[in-house]
């Protein structure tokens, strides 16, 4: 019974059981069924909207990074960024106004946003600090350092009410981030360079489909040869991937002359400039340093004049040319070591920083500088001298001043080029007029004025009016020839002649002629076959000199049949200056430096036409590296480099050197002279002479204003300064004119260039 | 004895029976929850017009349209005729197709479609679409290499 019992409570407890699965299962298959409905049902709704939205932030995405491989590409050609960002903009609008048009009949209201968002924080890598980046204004480019970024950033938000979807927005950034490693640099078996570079992408994914057709890597040829471009794009024999973006470049240099190579594997292989563009066709570009430190010295001045007050104007205009080389007044730097060749970056990038106060001074300030365009050879000025739209390539001159103040004997500088893409050229400081045949260039300190379209005037005798200091003063840069008129002559019969081209950047000026035409003014006539000269005016923002570069070539046995010939000199005075109140401005005193280092001083004659130093005369002869005019608050000075002092002493006639340093009173008391001659105009029995063709005639000069001073204490010597009819016109024993000219003239001697001290890069 | 056996057996058939129905379920379930969409067994509009969104999508998606239509940043000669093998041999025998690609152009700042190909790209005549059962459309915005926007718009008809 009791069996039977449990038996019967055994079936209904299966069939129970059985129930109760067949219900779960139910409840399972339902629930299941219910699922998949609705997943169902939100796959396959009606309304695409889902696919359509989706569709557009893909092509959102797709687009950025067309744009930015479009604006990276067209940074790279143009080196500047407004085109690129218009381009990139343009893009973008045209990209927003198409999906609009498309997406309209849908019922969808698409709206982007320009982001800002952090690229990068602040960070130190390889020793150099990197501020933090940015992405803003769409795109940006930070390009240049060891760790390079091109990016680009804007959020799109749809709202489609039909397909209930409100307020969906979607951030992108795109980006191609390239680190070239610098501690990895090293040679490589054979005659071949190895480095790594880590590349990634937005999210930090890294890239990995890179092959040698997505890089480019210059090198500096240390073999090229005056007017070839020192970096070379070297040869990328393998481009390995180590996994996470790494890559190995095995790189080969190449060389003009591969025999003299020895010092790029010992010094300039660690200077690397790697492109990179990925295979979505954005670019972005890295360079194994990030600026060169100068420490550059004056020799002329300070251990002279140590400490002086007066030391204020000693400023130099230093050329730095792509491989590295320095120069000053078209002379190079000397410098034992190797110095880092100049990068490529678009000239904008590059900023020129110094000390003030010596190279201890911890803080650089920026200096005036600009970049330049050369002929390749950098002989001559390109049309697009000031062109900033480029990069620093063949031909580019990096132009920087350094001022060295009283106490300072060195100075620190940096070369450096900016990161961000979105650097501005330096602002213009110089300025130029035109005005009918003249062109007038404000420096800051002084005017000079060019006759820039020479014509047959009583003009051109003066080739260039310097205006400054409160005064004026004419520089005549070459003539020769007498032109014998009614009782008299005129000085010089001959000029060169033909336009002058001046074109300014933003802290230099350049007016430059290249010709063969020799003009007679007193006949009117041009000359076409006796000369091609070759002239260069520099005028510097802000110093007190101009700097006067010439070389020309006599074309024929050209006679002179009064024979003279002036490379160079002054004239101070005008009508209007021999009446009061003009009278009280013009210069009183001149002072020369003679051949001891002695200087001679002396007055000019207000009432008679005086030849005060003339080899007719006294000893002209003697004379050096400078002479001034001047009055208490002006001096007009010429100085003269080696290179003159040897072209006066080049011409001779029956033997003897005919150079002088002439200096005198016009006939009509009005003007004041002052000029080196090579060969001085003869009195008595003046000799003719005939040119030697093919000989040159290459000299450097520099005219110079300053504060001036006053002579004291005359007395009478007509061998050193002739007083001729005038007695008040006497020499004078000291003077306090003399103190700049004698401080600066220095500077415009080979012998007492700058130098560099020391070279070092980061 | 006979009635216990039976009972017995009837409790392993009912046994048997859930069993396959779990399995059976279990087994629908999984197929239903990891299957694709797929063309040929689609059975709605909405599917189809899935389907043709996600066909274009992916020709973006693996950047065809750039590959197809443009050589060197200019358009390809006789592309709608790549156009059309690529077409045809990706999507499946029983649907017609009809894209046209529109060049979106600027013009004094406005946006307006330019039609591109210069030949239809399409495998079926009019009458094709007319007699299909379902036909459906999708439109998506597709920017170059160059820069270039285009709106490409696929129809699809189901074949019969």
């Amino acid at each position: 019974m009791n069996l039977r019992i449990w038996r019967r409570g055994k079936k209904r407890a299966q069939i129970i059981l059985t129930m109760a699965i067949a219900m779960v299962l139910v409840v399972l298959t339902a629930a299941t069924l219910v699922y998949l409905t609705e997943t169902q049902h939100m796959a396959f709704s009606e309304n695409p909207s889902r696919d359509i939205i989706l569709g557009i932030d893909s092509d959102f995405g797709r687009a950025l990074e067309r744009i930015l491989a479009q604006a990276t590409t067209k940074y790279n050609t143009t080196a500047e960024i407004n085109t690129p960002r218009i381009l990139a903009n343009q893009l973008f609008t045209y990209w927003i106004m198409s999906a609009q048009e498309v997406y309209a009949k849908s019922g969808l209201d698409i709206r982007t946003n320009l982001t800002s968002s952090l690229l990068q924080p602040s960070k130190s890598l390889y020793g150099y600090n990197y501020s933090a980046r940015m992405l803003y204004n769409l795109t940006k480019l930070y390009w240049y350092y060891p760790q390079s970024i091109s990016a680009i950033g804007a959020s799109i938000s749809i709202n489609s009410v039909q397909g209930g979807y409100v307020g969906w927005q979607s951030p992108h950034t795109v980006l191609l981030n390239l680190t070239l490693c610098v501690p990895s640099i090293r040679k490589g078996s054979g005659n071949d360079l190895l480095f790594n570079a880590i590349v990634s992408k937005e999210n930090n994914q890294p890239v990995t489909d890179l092959t040698q057709k997505n890089v480019a890597v210059y090198l500096y040829d240390p073999t090229v040869g005056v007017g070839t471009y020192c970096w070379k794009r070297g040869n990328v024999t393998q481009l390995i991937y180590n996994g996470g973006g790494n890559y190995t470049c095995d790189v080969v240099p190449q060389f003009s002359n591969p025999s003299q190579a020895s010092s790029f594997w010992s010094y300039y292989c660690q200077f690397v400039l790697l492109i990179v563009q990925d295979n979505r066709g954005i670019i972005v570009e890295s360079y194994s340093y990030t600026h060169i430190d100068y420490t550059i010295q004056e020799n002329a001045i300070e251990s002279f004049f140590p400490s002086n007050s007066l030391k204020k104007w000693e400023t130099y205009v230093f050329d730095l040319l792509p491989n590295g080389t320095m120069y000053w007044y078209e002379r190079k730097l000397s410098y034992s070591g190797f110095a880092p060749p100049v990068p490529l970056p678009p000239v904008k990038q590059f900023r020129v920083t110094a000390t003030r106060l010596g190279p201890q001074d911890p803080n650089f300030v920026q200096v005036p500088y600009q970049a330049e365009v050369w002929s390749n050879n950098y002989l001559w000025p390109s049309p697009n001298f000031a062109e900033w739209r480029k990069r620093f390539e063949n031909g580019s001159k990096l132009v920087f001043e350094v001022n060295y103040p009283p106490g300072v004997k060195q100075q620190k500088v940096r070369i450096s080029w900016l990161d961000d893409g979105d650097t501005c050229p330096p602002v213009y400081k110089i300025n130029i007029t035109q005005s009918g045949p003249f062109a007038s260039i404000n420096n800051g300190v002084y005017n000079l004025t060019l006759y820039a379209r020479p014509g047959y005037s009583t003009w051109v005798d003066y080739s260039i009016s310097l205006i400054g200091f409160g005064y004026h003063t004419e520089y005549n840069l070459l003539g020769f020839d007498v032109y014998p008129m009614g009782g008299g002559y005129w000085f010089p019969d001959k000029l060169p002649g033909g336009n002058w081209t001046v074109l300014t950047g933003p802290i230099r000026c350049v007016a430059f002629r290249k010709s063969n035409v020799i003009m007679e003014p007193p006949t009117g006539k041009n000359y076409y076959d006796e000369m091609q000269h070759q002239m260069i005016l520099y005028i510097p923002y802000n110093v007190t000199y101009f700097l006067y570069d010439m070389n020309a070539t006599w074309l024929n046995s050209v006679r002179m049949n009064l024979a003279y010939m002036t490379p160079f000199g002054m004239i101070a005075g005008q009508q209007a200056d021999y009446s009061l109140p003009g009278r009280n401005l013009r210069v009183r005193w001149g002072s020369l430096l003679v051949s001891n280092g002695a200087t001679v001083n002396g007055t000019f004659s207000n009432s008679s036409n005086v030849m005060h130093r003339d080899r007719n005369y006294n000893n002209a002869q003697n004379y050096s590296y400078w002479a001034s005019m001047y009055r208490a608050g002006y001096a007009a000075s010429m100085f003269a480099s080696e290179d003159l002092i040897n072209e006066l002493a080049s011409y001779t006639i029956g033997g003897t050197k005919m150079d002088q340093l002439w200096v005198w009173t016009t006939a009509d008391y009005e003007r004041r002279v002052m000029e080196y001659d090579s060969i001085y105009w003869k009195m008595s029995g003046t000799p003719s002479y005939n040119t030697n063709p093919n000989q040159k005639i290459v000299f450097r000069a520099a005219g110079f204003l300053s504060s001036g001073g006053t002579a004291q204490t005359s007395y009478t010597n007509d061998n050193i300064w002739r007083k001729g009819g005038d007695s008040s016109a006497a020499p004078m024993k000291t003077s306090t004119g003399i103190a700049e000219p004698s401080m600066y003239y220095r500077m415009f001697l080979n012998s007492f260039a700058p130098t560099l001290s020391a070279v070092s890069f980061g | 004895m006979r009635n216990k056996n039976r009972r017995k057996g009837q409790m392993r058939v009912i046994e048997a029976v859930l069993a396959a129905t779990v399995l059976a379920v279990s087994m629908l379930a999984a197929l239903k929850l990891t299957s694709s969409v797929n063309p040929y067994a689609s059975e709605t509009r909405d599917e189809l017009t899935r389907y043709c969104y996600d066909f274009l999508l992916s020709l973006a998606d693996k950047e065809s349209f750039d590959k197809i239509i443009f050589y060197n940043s200019a358009l390809k000669a006789h592309w709608e005729q790549t156009m059309t093998v690529t077409l045809t041999s990706l999507l499946p025998t029983d649907l017609f197709y009809n894209m046209t690609v529109f060049n979106m152009t600027s013009k004094n700042g406005i946006v307006s479609e330019v039609v591109l190909n210069n030949s239809t790209i399409t495998d079926a005549s009019p009458a094709d679409f007319l007699a299909g059962s379902e036909v459906v459309a999708a439109d998506i915005i597709y920017t170059s290499r160059n820069a270039w926007v285009l709106k490409i718009h696929l129809e699809l008809a189901r074949g019969g």
